[in-house]
């Protein structure tokens, strides 16, 4: 792998996260980078194909599970920062898959983030939310997470599990087996489209901008289509795709990334097809889109698509009116919603009002920047 | 010693300085103490703490003192920097008469001093205090541009006056902490115009200018043209709204925030430094932490970038944008910023310099003379005040006519 190769590692997250790479792993393409971290030494014994194995927190759980407290779980990866450094260092995108709900996953989550950030990583991550009748407080604790996460994390794939589930009765293990395909087919697409270069690949840049811009939720749908009028049929499974709540979502969407995957016989006309298909009628909306070429999708066509929910301008462009967000209702990010303006900052010296605006006040809240992370 | 001595107080929202300096007679200045300490007391150029000010400014004096080897004396001259200070311009005309009293005659010495003290007049809200007076150029007969009026042939003579104008309050309490060291403060200059004589030459005056003076509290600008102020005025937004931007920003306290500043602060968000880490050191019960360069640089690009803007956007209000030739020229700790002059430069569309102090013996003016360019402009001003008559006894005699400008430059 050359210098100039951006590296990409997959990582899984508690249990769950351990138990969804196990199953991604074997049917990854070559020179996908995989590692597994949980405190529950039977977890990662699963996971024995995976080259990286991390087992934190010997000291607290003594090869134990969590046991559902996401504080044991949070302490567990700050006493193993050193190992988890050593992982994480020189990577350039970080997808973390992760349960949230539980305990490793749930507590060790926010901390990978901040870690990762802190080495200047991008990180996307997958969580998986529980299902209803996992109770309320399995709920309550993913959604805490979920917002701390979201002040380090870059952006944030939330998949319910009870949306990903295939429809009627179906065996556990099948249910299970959906659940990780959706995922694993959606890592493992994007993961293609920035590896491969393509006609028109899809460069890290791109996923970058997204994913600065994208104000830490992104939606996500993936699917797969073949035979006569494909491209229309991957259009339909798309729109119908559970995470996106019926198309709902693309249609609101500022901004997309579009992935489309095909084998030799991929025609113009049907990217045209799919492109035109899933872009927003009527908004401005930044889309990118990412084709790959790969032999072994001959006769097939798949496409992944990552939506924004909202989008911030994360910097300065020309200081005036080109700041504001395209959409949304200007709510501010998390960052600012905690940084109250306090009275106090100037030690009760008058307050500095200039046409209307408080001076006081940090510039990038006032003009909403989301600052680079 | 025949050339005057002088001494100008600063009392600033980071440090107050004290200068102590002797005027030649060719104009330049010989520094002779100079006093500084670190400012308690003081936020946004306002006294928000009298008692912690005043220790503070004796300090300094004492610094500046001992410097010196001799006494400060009994009067100071003040920076008032801050203070919101703006500037007003008023005209004001006499029709000229000839000697039939009718309209239309040659323009006479009286007719001048009346038409100027019709200018001077303008009426200024209680709460606001005169700080200067400046005399723009003659108006005749609607043609603009004139220097000196006297026998001309008019119907009409205007003069414009641009009265620059602060916050009583503001500039009362500083005028009080010298009156309490106890020093008598002979007259108040604005911190803006101070640095403008330091660092200007009269050919930036009249190629057209404007001197930024970045401070700790507050941001001074004023603005020459055709060898006149033009424009001026202070935003209470300084240094200190950086550090505490980026404190905010990044966790940090406000120590930690201003040492990151001073250490790996950049005015320009730099793609090739943005992948770069700095490291916070530890300290007490902080474990130390690694925070992004490009945040950083974000953070004080926004903030910097937008206080250039409003100075920017008053200008352009003044129709006096493309009239700076000779750019902008920064002055005052935050000059020291790693690229704020390219931030300035693509503010204002204009080249943009550190203030250099001119004429200046004492004073390790190549690192230091940004900083100190409000006070030495200030000895500077108070020397062309009191040339014209005895020093000393003659700011008695008149304290009051002069003492918060009443007088132009």
């Amino acid at each position: 792998m050359s210098d100039l190769q951006k590296k990409i590692l997959v990582l899984g997250l508690g249990g769950a996260g351990c138990n969804t790479i196990a199953r991604i792993a074997p049917r990854a393409p070559e020179g996908m980078e995989f590692a597994v971290m949980d405190c529950d030494f039977q977890t990662l014994e699963t996971c024995a194909h995976i080259e990286t194995r991390l087992a934190v927190g010997k000291a607290l759980t003594d090869g134990m599970s969590t046991g559902g407290d996401l504080e044991v779980g949070r302490r567990c990866a700050e006493n193993s920062a050193g190992q988890i450094e050593t992982i994480l260092s020189g990577v350039d995108l970080l997808i973390v898959i992760a349960g949230l709900g539980g305990g490793f996953g749930t507590g060790a989550a926010p901390v990978i983030a901040r870690m990762a950030r802190g080495f200047g990583s991008t990180t996307l991550f997958f969580t998986v939310l529980p299902f209803p009748f996992e109770g309320l407080v399995a709920q309550g604790k993913a959604h805490s997470a979920i917002r701390r996460l979201r002040t380090c994390a870059d952006a944030i794939v939330q998949m319910p599990n009870a949306l990903i589930q295939p429809d009627g009765d179906a065996l556990l293990e099948k249910s299970l087996e959906t659940s990780s395909r959706t995922l694993a087919t959606g890592v493992i697409g994007l993961w293609r489209l920035l590896t491969h270069t393509g006609i028109c690949n899809l460069d890290f840049a791109a996923l970058h901008t997204m994913l600065n811009y994208c104000d830490a939720f992104c939606r996500f749908a993936c699917a797969t289509a073949t035979g006569e009028g494909r491209a229309d049929a991957l259009i339909d499974s798309l729109r119908t795709h559970p995470l996106v709540e019926d198309g709902a979502m693309f249609e609101k969407a500022p901004g997309m990334i579009i992935g489309i995957t095909g084998g030799d016989d991929l025609k113009l006309s049907e990217i045209e097809q799919i492109a035109e298909g899933l872009t927003p009628k009527g908004q401005e909306c930044w889309i990118k889109t990412g084709i790959a070429i790969d032999p072994a999708f001959t006769g097939r066509i798949s496409a992944i698509v990552l939506a924004a929910e909202a989008w911030k301008e994360p910097l300065v462009d020309d200081g005036r009116g080109g700041l504001k967000p395209l959409s949304g209702d200007g709510k501010q990010g998390e960052l600012s919603g905690v940084l109250k303006p306090r009275s106090r900052t100037f030690g009760g010296a008058e307050r500095t009002i200039w046409n209307g605006e408080d001076l006081d006040v940090p510039t990038y809240i006032r003009r909403k920047i989301k600052l680079p992370r | 010693m025949a050339a005057p001595f002088i001494t100008a107080l600063e009392i600033g929202t980071t440090t107050i300085k004290v200068l102590m300096a002797e005027v030649r007679d060719d104009g330049g200045l010989m520094v002779a103490g100079l006093g500084e300490c670190e400012s308690r007391g003081v936020r946004k150029g306002e006294i928000v703490d009298f008692e912690l000010a005043l220790d503070a400014v004796r300090r300094a004096m004492e610094a500046a003192e001992a410097a010196a080897h001799k006494s400060i004396g009994e009067s100071v001259y003040l920076v008032a920097s801050g203070g919101r200070a703006e500037s007003l311009l008023h005209v004001g005309g006499i029709p000229v008469l000839n000697e039939y009293e009718e309209p239309g005659g040659e323009i006479t010495r009286e007719d001048i001093d009346q038409a100027l003290e019709v200018a001077r007049k303008i009426p200024l809200p209680d709460d606001r205090i005169r700080l200067h007076t400046l005399q723009q150029n003659f108006e005749v007969d609607g043609r603009g541009g004139i220097v000196n009026p006297e026998r001309m042939l008019a119907e009409e003579l205007r003069v414009g006056m641009l009265l620059i104008h602060g916050q009583r309050a503001v500039v009362e309490n500083l005028k009080k902490i010298a009156e309490n060291v106890p020093v008598v403060c002979a007259d108040a200059a604005f911190g803006g115009l101070c640095s403008a004589q330091a660092v200007l030459a009269p050919e930036h005056k009249r190629a057209g200018v404007v001197v930024i003076d970045l401070g700790g509290g507050t941001t001074d600008y004023i603005v020459y043209n055709s060898g006149l102020v033009k424009l001026a005025g202070s935003i209470a937004v300084g240094g200190d709204h950086v550090t505490a931007d980026i404190s905010s920003g990044l966790n940090l306290n406000r120590r930690q925030a201003e040492t990151l500043k001073k250490e790996s602060g950049s005015a320009l968000i730099n793609r090739l430094q943005s992948d770069q880490n700095i490291s916070i050191p530890a300290e007490g019960g902080f474990n130390g932490r690694v925070v992004r360069a490009a945040t950083l640089h974000a953070i004080i690009n926004t903030r910097m970038e937008e206080t250039f803007k409003l100075i920017a956007e008053k200008i352009e209000d003044e129709g006096l944008s493309g009239m700076l030739s000779a750019g902008v020229i920064l002055t005052g700790g935050g000059s020291a910023m790693e690229g704020v002059t390219d931030l300035a430069q693509q503010v204002f569309n204009a080249p943009c310099q550190i203030g250099r102090i001119h004429d200046c013996v004492g004073l390790s003016t190549k690192q230091e003379g940004a900083r100190f360019a409000a006070a030495i402009g200030c000895v500077r001003y108070a020397a062309s005040q009191i040339k014209p008559e005895l020093p000393i006894r003659a700011a008695w005699r008149n304290w009051l006519s002069k003492l918060w400008g009443g007088r132009h430059e």
